[in-house]
């Protein structure tokens, strides 16, 4: 049985909430508390220390991530719950915490619980969290950092220290500095979302690179550029000029 | 005056005349020795001739006449020839220049028939000597020079220098003292190069004589001393005579007569022990010259009575005009005649002065007359021009090789010149091509990015413009199942369709999707549709196996119009088993996107604004306008097409096959 929280401010989210819960997954949630004040929350999580929060980005004036700075403790599961945020999305993502975008999909709640019972990832928040609040910190320079899924678990990486994805149909290749490789149960396309606003570029279908890693590029029908490893990468033809543009960008 | 000069016929050796007496002593001792007719002994007979030559022309000439005999009668060509060689100078030395030229051509031309050329080449240089003693000068420097060309050709300094000797000689008595100067430092400088020393003295005696007729006496007798130094320190007696006669005569010119007296009369000495009858004759007249011309205290001195100065001079005069015709100098003949005509008049005998300034004028004539001149000039002439012609040759040869050089070089500079004018040309016109196309591309380029720049806002307005159109539906849609359910699922369902709207509001925000993605936002939105109407219709989705769907790129929401239409004004018609099918094919370079419903068609809908244009559901009208668009921005002729099934309709939109890698 998980013990679950909510702590949002507008109480029909809450409802709706408890409904979904209620009608769907009363078999191994219980929800034990509600809050709808960061203060609140604070109290109720410290006191009853819940295995699973539902936790809203915005609560009044203050947000989620305040709350959780606050909170020495982290031993629990989170969800975000969210609607249109795409700066808190995007932390959130980074951190690989589950989020649910309001309002809340009941299939969507559904993939999101049984996601975390399969999971062994509870012991992994306290770091997924530090990550997140790192990455909020850090809105706008480059230094964030990310999780990724690997085979073993959880790898926490600097986003700078990524020099290219390689797509592997369903996985990705991360190649880092200092010639580490991960391979990592994403595709490519979930990277280039991520990434592409941190100053990644996909030049091709199997290609994701850092454009701060460009040592140079040779011209060709589409060309190709080489990286501060060392490794050659070709430009897709159809994505020369929009890397061009982007390279002029810099 | 013309001064006394040596006949160097040809040294083979250069040594004293005590050394060369010593030799012939030695020559002698050998030849009584060895009185057997035989080759040893020819040798040592010829040997001894040239031996003489120097120092008794006499014994020199009864010598080689044994040499002859014995080389006829052993029969040894070379050895006669080399015998009338000396027997050749003998007479010449002797002024018997007639005989020796017989001897001297006899044994040039046994030489040259052995094919011994060098040999005779010696032999025509005391042939050329004769002929200038005989003042045959225009044959003398014909020799001299064809002598001079072979020697040079040969390379033999010492002869080289023998004829320069000669040549210079030969000038200087013709009147040409720059020619006669030049050549004589000719062969000074390839004397002192061989060390030559006798040769040396002689030249430097030769280059006095030519300053004496320059009328540079202090000169002249400087050169004389050099030459007697030399002469002097090897005991070359030869050298010491003759320099010392000429200096005899230099001061009298320059009227030191006691040093006259004093080297004439050594140098006379000299000559008659040596039986050089020509400078013996030469010296004579000089000692009448000086007699004539001293004061009375010096010919005191001298003891010689003053008043019977005139006589005397004229017995030494006479002596001199004896000699002279005794060896056939024509130059010293008519020398000795001007001198007696001149005593004849002091002494104011003016007839026999006449008589003898005539024979001199004669003789005089006969030496330098205009004929003998203008053969010397000519043949001068001839050997400079050959000379010229020569160096003209090798100039010209120079001259072509530069001038051919300098054609190459010309027509290098012309071709390089050319080339490089032709790559210029070509390259300007590329270079304007280039600048033209380039120019004509970026124009193109602005043209053709404003062209897109305003196509992509009017596409956003369009797309826009979906967005009101989906949300209006969506509301109808929600508004049908609310009045239809209970509030609880209308909730649900509106949660569900604030998920499509999310998804269909974040792809329109793009130009353009993956196909996957559109086709999902399509399908959620049939679910929802099909939801609505209670499963009134499914769906299928069928995609070529030969499309990427993430790498193929379509505008957003360009088939949603499509499937709405068949929905509502298709399907939702019809009582049940309802059906769409969505076709993804590739075709060529287009792709080919087909709903199809099994609906009511157009026919038999009620609702006109499927069957015209303009009455065309806005969705329909705003994908229209898109693909022209897409039409005008890529050039393509993407296009929909709207056909009536025997059962519901099909809409075909044909989109240029876009890849987004």
């Amino acid at each position: 049985m998980i013990n679950a929280i909510i702590i949002d401010d507008e109480q029909h989210c809450i409802d709706r909430l408890k409904d979904l819960l209620i009608v769907d997954h009363s078999a191994w949630v219980q929800l034990i508390g509600i809050s709808q004040t960061v203060e609140e929350g604070i109290k109720l999580i410290t006191s009853i220390k819940p295995d699973l929060i539902f936790l809203d980005v915005q609560i009044g004036n203050s947000t989620g991530f305040e709350l959780l700075k606050r909170l020495s403790d982290r031993h629990f599961e989170i969800i975000f719950t969210t609607a249109f945020e795409n700066y808190a999305i995007q932390a959130i993502k980074f951190s690989a915490i589950d989020y649910l975008l309001k309002p809340i999909d009941k299939d969507d709640l559904k993939t999101a619980l049984n996601k975390l019972s399969d999971e062994i990832s509870i012991k992994m928040t306290s770091a997924k969290l530090d990550i997140l609040l790192h990455n909020i910190e850090r809105k706008n320079d480059g230094l964030k950092k990310i999780i990724v899924p690997t085979v073993a678990g959880f790898e926490f990486l600097d986003v700078q220290d990524i020099i290219r994805c390689e797509s592997d149909i369903n996985y990705t290749t991360i190649f880092l500095k200092e010639k580490k490789k991960l391979i990592v149960a994403k595709t490519l396309k979930e990277f280039e979302e991520m990434l592409s606003d941190h100053n990644f570029f996909r030049i091709h279908n199997s290609h994701l690179i850092n454009l701060a890693c460009i040592k140079s590029y040779h011209k060709g029908k589409g060309g190709s550029v080489i990286l501060t490893d060392g490794t050659e990468v070709e430009v897709s033809t159809r994505r020369k000029d929009d890397f061009l543009k982007k390279l002029s960008k810099l | 005056m013309i001064k006394a000069f040596i006949l160097i016929f040809y040294s083979i050796i250069s040594q004293s005349t005590f050394a060369q007496q010593a030799r012939l002593d030695s020559l002698l001792n050998a030849l009584k020795k060895h009185p057997q007719e035989d080759t040893v002994r020819l040798n040592l007979l010829n040997d001894i001739s040239y031996d003489y030559y120097q120092l008794n022309p006499l014994e020199g000439i009864a010598t080689a006449n044994k040499a002859i005999a014995l080389s006829q009668k052993l029969n040894l060509p070379k050895k006669l020839a080399t015998a009338y060689f000396y027997k050749g100078i003998n007479l010449g030395i002797k002024g018997d220049y007639n005989n020796a030229l017989e001897f001297l051509n006899r044994s040039v031309k046994i030489l040259n028939d052995a094919g011994n050329g060098q040999q005779a080449l010696k032999v025509q240089n005391s042939i050329a000597i004769i002929y200038m003693n005989l003042s045959d000068y225009e044959k003398a420097l014909d020799i001299y020079f064809k002598n001079m060309r072979e020697e040079e050709r040969l390379k033999d300094d010492k002869m080289i220098a023998l004829a320069a000797g000669n040549i210079s000689i030969l000038y200087e008595r013709i009147g040409k003292l720059d020619l006669a100067l030049q050549y004589n430092q000719k062969e000074i400088d390839i004397y002192k190069k061989l060390n030559t020393v006798t040769s040396l003295a002689d030249a430097y005696a030769a280059k006095g004589n030519i300053y004496d007729n320059l009328n540079e006496p202090q000169k002249a007798i400087y050169f004389y001393q050099q030459g007697l130094q030399i002469s002097k320190g090897i005991n070359y007696l030869i050298g010491i005579a003759n320099n010392m006669g000429n200096m005899g005569s230099v001061y009298g010119e320059i009227e030191k007569f006691d040093s006259a007296f004093y080297f004439t009369k050594k140098s006379l000495e000299t000559y008659s022990q040596m039986g050089d009858k020509r400078n013996t004759s030469t010296l004579y007249g000089y000692l009448g010259d000086i007699i004539i011309s001293s004061p009375k205290s010096i010919l005191i001195k001298e003891n010689i009575l003053p008043e019977k100065k005139y006589t005397t001079a004229l017995g030494y005069y006479q002596q001199s005009l004896t000699l002279s015709k005794e060896i056939g100098s024509v130059l010293e003949q008519s020398q000795a005649w001007k001198q007696i005509s001149n005593v004849y008049k002091l002494q104011k005998k003016y007839e026999p002065a006449l008589s003898a300034f005539e024979n001199y004028i004669r003789l005089k004539d006969s030496v330098l007359n205009e004929n003998k001149n203008n053969a010397v000039e000519k043949i001068n002439i001839k050997y400079e021009f050959q000379k010229k012609e020569d160096s003209i040759k090798a100039a010209n040869d120079k001259k072509m090789i530069i001038v051919s050089a300098e054609i190459s070089k010309q027509k290098a500079i012309k071709k390089t010149i050319i080339t490089g004018a032709i790559i210029l040309l070509i390259s300007s016109f590329a270079i304007f091509i280039f600048y033209k196309k380039n120019r004509d591309i970026k124009g193109q380029k602005v043209s053709a990015e404003f062209n897109s720049k305003v196509a992509d806002t009017e596409m956003k307005a369009l797309r826009s413009q979906m967005n009101p159109h989906f949300i209006f539906n969506s509301l109808n849609s929600i508004s049908d199942y609310i009045s239809k359910n209970d509030v609880h699922s209308a909730d649900l369902y509106l949660t569900k369709f604030a998920k499509v709207m999310r998804m269909i509001l974040e792809n329109s925000e793009q130009k353009e999707v993956s196909l996957k993605d559109d086709l999902k936002a399509l399908e959620l939105y049939m679910q929802l549709e099909s939801l609505r109407l209670n499963n009134k219709f499914d769906y299928e989705i069928k995609i070529d196996e030969n499309i990427d769907v993430e790498n193929t790129l379509v505008p957003p929401l360009i088939l949603q119009p499509f499937v709405e239409n068949s929905i509502w004004h298709g399907l939702s018609a019809k009582q049940a088993n309802g059906h769409i099918l969505i076709q993804i094919k590739k075709e060529g370079k287009m792709l080919n996107c087909i709903v199809e419903d099994n609906g009511i068609g157009r026919i038999n809908s009620n609702d006109n604004s499927v069957l015209s244009d303009n009455k065309k559901p806005l969705g329909m009208k705003i994908t229209k306008a898109r693909i022209d668009i897409i039409n005008k921005l890529k050039n393509s002729n993407a296009a929909v097409n709207i056909s009536d099934l025997s059962e519901g309709m099909r809409a075909e939109v044909m989109l240029p096959l876009e890849l987004s890698f």
